[in-house]
C-alpha cells in the first residue's frame, strides 16, 4: 500500500449528486454572486461517500458539451480493438469470442515469474527441438518435459503435447502403484488438467471418454439450468443457450483441445458459468496428493500468485503450464449523459496516438500548493494551533484570461475543524500563450516588471502574491486544530482537508454553428470543488523541534523573512 | 562520489596484472589495489569497470564480460576467482570468493563478501546474496530472494551467446591493454 503523499489535491466529480453536499453547486447560469444557500453547504471531504467522487486531476476527462469534468465513473467505455501485448497483433472480436481472450500465436508468459517466454532452439545451428524459455528466471518448457518440433504455432503444438502427456499418464494410472505416483516425473498425472476431472475410479473410463462423459454431464446440467432459468425472466437464460450452442456446435474443436489447461483457458476465463467445472472436479486420492507435496517439499510447491493465474490451480511446480498472453484492449470513452466521445485512441495497435482526448487538465484551472517558508512547515507534522502559510497557485490552461474566485468555509468540515483563510480570493489569471510571448512580447519589453508582476510579494490583504504568464499565486493560511489527546481519533482526523470551490469566469469566442460572420464573445463559467489534503497534524503539540514558529502575514518581520527565502530566485532573474 | 582525476590514478601504483593478449579492456577501466590481477583469454572489461585487489588477488577466467560500473572487489587475502563465461552486468557488485563457470550476475545484483557461487547460476537484477553464503550450481535467484533450480538445459546455448557477445564487443570497445601492463 502506498503511503499518502502530502500535499495532494483532488477534484470532486459531481457525477453522483448528494455526495458531500446537499445540492450540486454547478450551474451554468452566470450569477455573479454565489448563492448564500449554496455557500453554506460546502463540500465535505470527510463524508463517507466523498472518497468515491474525489479524483486527481490527471484521472479526469472533460466533456465540452456538458461543461463538466468526467470521472472514470461517469464515462462509458467501448472497446476499439483487441490486441496481444506481446506480438502486437490485432485480434478480431469474433476470434476473441470463439477462441477466448488469449493470444493464440506464440505468446506465452512464464508461470514462475510472469515474464515473457521466448521460443529458443536447443539444437545445433538454431534447429529444433525448440523450447519456451524465460529469459528472466530460466524456466523452460523442458522443466515440464515439453519441447516443440517447429518454432511456429506453439499453441497448437502445446495443446497436442499436453493431450498426449495427459493420455499417457492416464494410461499409466490404470495400474497405479505408489512408487510411480511418487516418482518425480515432470508431467505428473496431477498436472494434466484432464485427469483432474477423472472420476474416482480411473480405470473405469479411457481418458478420451472421460472428457466426453464430463462434457455430456455438463451439457445435461446446463440444459437443466436453462430450463430453470427460462421460467423466470432473468436474463441469464439467453446467454446460457448461447453458451451451449457455442460448445455443442463445435464439440469437435473442444475435443481437439482435449486436456484441461487450454480448454479451460478458452472457456472458463470469460464464461463465469464454467468456473463451476472446476468446483466439480474430483480430486484424486488425498494421500497421493499429500505424498507428492511431501516429496516436492516447500520449494516444489506453487505460490499463491502462481496458482491463481493457472486455470487448473496446480499445487506443485511440475504442474505449471505456460500461460498464453492475455489480450488487451484499446478503449474509447464517452460521456455518460451526452454520449459525446471524450477519448478515442487510434485503432492501429502500434500507434499510441489519440484522435480525441479531452483531458480535464486542458480545460479547468489547475491548482497546486506549496509552502511559503519551507523551513517552517513540515507537511507530515503540522503544528496545531499555529498559523501555517501556503502558496496556492492557480494555473490557467485556456487561451483566454480567466477570473478566479476561490471560496472555502472558514472552518473545514469535520469534528476538529481547521481554520482556513485565503488572503486574496478573487484574482485574474492570464491566458496560456506562447512561452516566448512573455519574454519577447511588446509589453514585456516596455515594462518587464509590471508585466511579470514580480517584486510585489507584499502578502498584504487582497493582493496576490505573485503571478506569471498563465498562473497566479495567492497566500493561504491554515491553522490546524488542537486535537484532544484523551480521545480515540480516527486516522482521518489527523489530516487537514480543505475544501475549496474554484470558480472561473471567462470570455471566449463563440464556437459552433454561428461562427460565420459573427465575431461574438460569450461569457463562460465553470466551477468545481477541490479538496486539498494539506498534511498531517502533529501528534503532540511541540513534539517537533523548535523550528516551527507561528507566523502571521501581517507582521512585517515574518513577511520579510519569507521574502528572503523565496526571493533570491526572482532577484537573480532580474 | 566524485570520480578520481586521471592524474591521481596514474600516479597511484598500478596493481601487478597478468592480462591475456586476447583480452579486451577499455583504457578507462580502473584496476586498483596491490595484489595480482589475472585476466584470462577473450575477456571483455568495459569502461568504468572497477577491479579492486587491495585485499587479495583477483583471477578472472576466459570469456568473461565485466560491464560498466561493475565492482569486482577481493574480500580478503584469499582473493576472488571468476571462472570462465561469467557475465557481470552493469552496476553489480561482486565480493564473492568464487563465482562458478557460466554464472550471470545481472544489473545491480550484489554478491556478498566471501560468498561462493556455483556453476551456471543466475542472479536476476537487484537480487542480493548474503556474505559468506554458498549458492549451489544451477541456482536462479529471482524476484524478492526467491530461488529455483535451472532445469532448462540452456547452459551451452548461453555460453555460445557470451562468446558471440565478446566477439561483437571487440568491434565496439577500443582496447588498451598496454596501459595496464606495467
Amino acid at each position: 500500500m502506498n503511503a499518502p503523499v502530502y500535499p495532494s489535491i483532488f477534484i470532486a466529480c459531481p457525477c453522483s449528486d448528494n455526495v458531500g453536499q446537499k445540492a450540486p453547486t454547478r450551474s451554468r447560469t452566470s450569477n455573479d454572486e454565489i448563492d448564500p444557500e449554496e455557500e453554506g453547504q460546502a463540500f465535505n471531504p470527510r463524508a463517507p461517500r466523498s472518497t468515491f467522487s474525489l479524483f486527481p486531476l490527471e484521472n479526469l476527462l472533460f466533456c465540452e458539451d456538458c461543461n463538466q469534468v468526467r470521472c472514470p465513473r461517469c464515462v462509458l467505455e467501448e472497446i476499439v480493438c483487441y490486441f496481444c501485448p506481446s506480438c502486437l497483433f490485432e485480434v478480431p472480436s469474433s476470434t476473441v469470442k470463439s477462441e477466448g481472450n488469449r493470444c493464440t500465436r506464440n505468446c506465452f508468459s512464464c508461470p514462475i515469474c510472469f515474464a515473457a517466454l521466448s521460443v529458443t532452439a536447443t539444437g545445433e545451428e538454431q534447429t529444433g527441438p525448440f523450447i519456451l524459455l524465460c529469459s528472466h528466471c530460466l524456466w523452460s518448457s523442458q522443466d515440464i518435459g515439453i519441447d516443440f518440433e517447429k518454432p511456429t504455432s506453439i499453441t497448437t503444438q502445446l495443446a497436442q503435447k499436453l493431450k498426449a502427456a495427459n493420455a499417457s499418464s492416464a494410461a499409466s494410472l490404470t495400474a497405479p502403484s505408489p512408487d510411480s505416483l511418487s516418482a518425480a516425473r515432470p508431467l505428473s498425472p496431477l498436472g494434466a488438467g484432464g485427469t483432474y476431472l477423472r472420476p474416482p475410479s480411473p480405470s473405469a473410463l479411457p481418458p478420451d471418454q472421460t472428457d466426453e462423459a464430463e462434457f455430456g454431464r455438463l451439457k445435461a446440467h446446463y440444459n437443466q439450468q436453462k430450463a430453470l432459468a427460462s421460467g423466470d425472466d432473468y436474463g441469464g437464460s439467453g446467454s446460457l443457450s448461447r453458451l451451449m450452442g457455442l460448445y455443442s456446435s463445435n464439440s469437435g474443436r473442444l475435443r481437439s483441445y482435449g486436456s484441461g489447461a487450454l480448454r479451460e483457458t478458452v472457456t472458463a476465463r470469460n464464461k463465469s458459468e464454467w468456473r463451476e467445472l472446476e468446483q466439480l472436479r474430483t480430486v484424486e486420492d488425498e494421500e497421493d496428493v499429500i505424498e507428492k507435496m511431501k516429496n516436492a517439499g516447500f520449494h516444489g510447491t506453487t505460490s499463491q500468485t502462481q496458482r491463481i493465474v493457472q486455470t487448473h490451480s496446480p499445487r506443485l511446480l511440475d504442474e505449471l503450464r505456460p500461460l498464453a498472453a492475455l489480450l488487451r484492449t484499446k478503449r474509447s470513452k464517452r460521456c455518460r449523459s451526452c454520449r459525446h466521445i471524450l477519448v478515442k485512441p487510434e485503432s492501429k495497435v502500434g500507434s499510441i496516438r489519440h484522435r480525441i482526448r479531452l483531458v480535464a487538465g486542458s480545460y479547468i484551472p489547475q491548482i497546486s500548493i506549496s509552502r511559503l517558508d519551507h523551513t517552517a512547515v513540515n507537511y507530515n507534522n503540522l503544528q496545531p494551533g499555529s498559523t501555517h502559510q501556503f502558496l496556492l497557485t492557480v494555473t490557467n490552461p485556456l487561451y483566454d484570461p480567466i477570473n478566479i474566485t476561490l471560496a472555502t468555509p472558514e472552518k473545514t468540515p469535520g469534528q476538529y475543524p481547521a481554520t482556513v483563510y485565503i488572503l486574496c480570493p478573487e484574482f485574474e489569471v492570464g491566458a496560456t500563450t506562447d512561452v516566448w510571448d512573455e519574454a519577447l512580447g511588446p509589453e514585456a519589453k516596455a515594462n518587464p516588471k509590471v508585466a511579470k508582476g514580480k517584486g510585489k510579494k507584499t502578502g498584504l490583504h487582497a493582493t496576490i502574491w505573485d503571478s506569471g504568464r498563465n498562473w497566479t499565486t495567492v497566500v493561504l493560511e491554515i491553522v490546524p486544530p488542537l486535537l484532544p489527546e484523551d480521545v480515540e481519533l480516527g486516522d482521518d482526523d489527523h489530516i487537514v482537508k480543505v475544501p475549496i470551490l474554484v470558480r472561473s469566469v471567462y470570455e471566449a469566442d463563440i464556437e459552433r454553428e454561428d461562427t460565420i460572420g459573427k465575431e461574438g464573445r460569450e461569457k463562460k463559467e465553470h466551477s468545481y470543488w477541490s479538496v486539498l489534503e494539506v498534511g498531517r497534524i502533529a501528534k503532540k503539540r511541540g513534539a517537533d523541534e523548535e523550528g516551527v514558529r507561528p507566523m502571521s502575514i501581517m507582521s512585517t518581520t515574518s513577511s520579510t523573512a519569507a521574502d528572503e527565502t523565496s526571493g533570491p530566485r526572482d532577484r537573480s532573474l532580474r | 562520489m566524485a570520480p578520481k582525476s586521471r592524474l591521481s590514478e596514474s600516479a597511484a601504483a598500478r596493481p601487478p596484472a597478468i592480462l591475456s593478449p586476447t583480452i579486451l579492456i577499455s583504457d578507462v577501466a580502473q584496476l586498483t589495489g596491490t595484489h595480482l590481477i589475472r585476466v584470462g583469454n577473450h575477456t571483455a572489461v568495459h569502461p568504468r569497470c572497477r577491479i579492486n585487489s587491495s585485499a587479495g588477488p583477483i583471477t578472472i577466467g576466459d570469456y568473461c564480460i565485466l560491464n560498466e560500473r561493475t565492482q569486482i572487489i577481493a574480500p580478503d587475502e584469499r582473493g576472488i576467482v571468476l571462472e570462465n563465461y561469467v557475465v557481470v552486468e552493469t552496476n553489480a557488485v561482486v565480493e564473492a570468493q568464487r563465482v562458478g563457470e557460466g554464472s550471470v550476475i545481472e544489473v545491480g545484483a550484489k554478491i556478498g563478501k566471501g560468498a561462493v557461487v556455483g556453476k551456471n547460476c543466475k542472479f536476476t537484477p537487484l537480487t542480493t546474496v548474503a556474505d559468506g553464503e554458498v549458492v549451489e550450481d544451477d541456482t536462479v535467484v529471482w524476484g524478492f530472494g526467491s530461488r529455483r533450480k535451472d532445469m532448462s538445459g540452456s547452459k551451452e546455448a548461453r555460453r555460445k551467446l557470451v562468446e558471440r557477445q565478446v566477439e561483437g564487443l571487440k568491434a565496439v570497445i577500443p582496447s588498451n591493454r598496454a596501459k595496464f601492463m606495467s
